[in-house]
């Protein structure tokens, strides 16, 4: 069995695994995906079938050639979840066959990757609204495009870069929404530190005014309109904290949509972490609830590391420099030489938050959900039922879950958590740093009692 | 079925022999299921569980479980995450909530 389980074969865990390999190392890298990439690096039966997109990365490519290469030394098992995380470290992961396995590294690096945050609107759950990210995956794995008019909505950097896809590949964009206005000098001086980055931002924007294509800034979608999918989007304007400001009937927009993206940033994916009983801390620009780490990536938790926007949101180069990173300091951890260079990370955190300062989630754009808008997609709980459980002094991380079912379906409220944090926060006066995380539990997924059958009894 | 709100780009690989809801139909060996689905025509993957709402995929990267159905016999199974195999046996909870 290897020394090193890796769980997330995105920028962070392939980069991990591959350093490993150089040192010498075994690791086995767990994912939940068909293919090895995460979502930026993401591929799938239909990537060759694509023309040339905008913002295309060619290291996934490189990436998954050299993890093929050191099958050796890298035992990578795609197709797998892992359901169960507890002290020692312990791992169990299922696969598509029910099959269950236990795993009891000297080190466990979690590299599990962000989620997107959407907000949520009336009609937000309606077959046919997707979360930007999404929609990307879909035209990045299977060469699936939306037949127009689209609409995508949000802030932050994939708004620019779906649309700029979308528009590529001839797909008939009705608006552009940014919550966030154009980036003010200071925020724009922060980017120039990834030069690079900027002038690609700065080519989406013109591809899509080239072609004549609206973006609409300060403003944000508030109603998804139809009945079986979308019909028409409503746009309203927003103030400087992002309040929606629907009372006006003169200031909505309306644009026919048959497929809606909506998506404003992402988050890291803490679930695993929280499962392991790491200390977390609270920081808006690495995107709200993240690990804490030190100077090695190490978490508060002995052998566990973690690396990667699962564990603050920092982008694809910095993922990649923190796998490596984490996997140096395992190397020392198991008294191994240490061969790649060390990692300078402030050009990326200079970028991030210039990112984060320019379109970051402010907390009034939640204000677009009205009573009946639902919050939890998987329990069906809405806004109004939320509010009320709120009212009766209910809260996180137990009180709520009990009145309301909130966030205890399939998704485990990976969806609805930005929403239901900012909400409570909202009702309860309660800054946003003070609101607790919901409580996860083994098991994370949905999972058989075959496939938990074959794991031993064991206290998480 | 309905209007499909997708289309691939270039040709999908041939079609296999499926089942949607009992009826025969073909879709894209080796596709992912969820995009196979939609390119058919299918929106509504499955229903809410308590008001029967329609949901269809939405992260489409295996986080949400909005795409959910029940695959060869087994529920709640990620169409996002599925390949279009031969005989596939796919019921869209529609047919579960009347």
């Amino acid at each position: 069995m290897s020394d090193v389980v890796i769980v997330g074969a995105g920028p962070a865990g392939m980069a991990c695994a591959l350093a490993l390999a150089d040192a010498g190392i075994a690791s086995t890298l767990l994912d939940d995906n068909a293919e090895a990439g995460g979502q930026i690096f993401r591929t799938g039966p239909g990537a060759g079938r694509l023309p040339d997109l905008p913002g295309t990365d060619p290291r996934g490519e490189a990436l998954r050639a050299a993890l093929a290469r050191r099958a050796g030394l890298i035992s990578y098992r795609p197709g797998h979840q892992v359901v169960g995380l507890h002290a020692g470290p312990v791992v169990w992961a299922v696969d598509g066959q029910d099959n269950a396995q236990r795993f009891a590294p000297r080190a466990l690096v979690l590299a599990t990757g962000a989620l997107e945050v959407v907000v949520p609107v009336p009609g937000w759950t309606l077959p046919g609204v997707y979360g930007l990210g999404g929609l990307q995956t879909l035209i990045k794995s299977s060469a699936l495009v939306p037949l127009g008019p689209v609409v995508l909505g949000g802030a932050g950097p994939l708004l620019y870069l779906v649309a700029a896809q979308l528009a590529t590949l001839g797909v008939e964009i009705a608006a552009v929404v940014d919550a966030a206005p154009w980036p003010n000098l200071r925020q724009l001086a922060g980017m120039a530190r990834r030069p690079e980055l900027l002038a690609r931002g700065v080519g989406f924007e013109l591809a899509l005014r080239r072609r004549g294509i609206g973006i609409l800034r300060g403003h944000a979608v508030v109603e998804v309109v139809g009945d079986d999918g979308p019909r028409e989007v409503v746009a309203a304007p927003v103030d400087d904290t992002w309040h929606p400001h629907c009372d006006d009937v003169e200031d909505l927009r309306r644009f026919p949509a048959r497929v809606v993206g909506l998506g404003h940033g992402i988050r890291p994916n803490v679930e695993l972490s929280l499962l392991a009983g790491c200390e977390h801390d609270f920081d808006i620009q690495r995107g709200g609830w993240h690990v804490r780490r030190d100077v090695e990536l190490m978490t508060t938790v002995d052998g566990i590391y973690a690396a990667g926007d699962g564990a603050a949101v920092g982008g694809v180069d910095r993922a990649l420099a923190e796998g490596r990173h984490a996997a140096r300091a395992i190397c020392r951890r198991l008294g191994k030489p240490v061969g790649t260079p060390a990692e300078d990370f402030t050009a990326f955190d200079a970028f991030r938050d210039a990112v984060a300062d320019w379109s970051g989630l402010r907390p009034d754009i939640f204000h677009a959900a009205n009573g009946d808008t639902t919050i939890c997609r998987c329990e069906d709980v809405t806004h109004a039922e939320l509010e009320t459980a709120l009212a009766h002094g209910l809260a996180l991380p137990r009180g709520l879950k009990m009145a309301t079912r909130i966030g205890m379906g399939l998704c485990q409220g990976r969806t609805c958590a930005p929403a239901l944090q900012h909400l409570t926060a909202r009702a309860t006066g309660q800054p946003l740093a003070e609101i607790a995380l919901p409580t996860v539990r083994t098991p994370v997924r949905p999972v058989t009692m075959a496939a938990l059958a074959q794991l031993p009894l064991e206290q998480p | 079925m309905g209007e499909p709100r997708f289309r691939f780009v270039g040709t999908p690989p041939a079609g296999v022999p499926v089942t949607i809801d009992g009826a025969a139909s073909t879709l894209p060996e080796g596709e992912v299921l969820a995009a196979a689905l939609l390119a058919s025509g299918v929106g509504t993957f499955h229903r809410s569980a308590l008001d029967g709402a329609p949901r269809g995929p939405f992260c489409a990267m295996g986080s949400c479980f909005q795409c959910v159905a029940e695959i060869d016999d087994k529920p709640h199974q990620r169409t996002c995450q599925l390949r279009v195999r031969s005989g596939m046996r796919i019921v869209l909870a529609a047919a579960r909530h009347p």
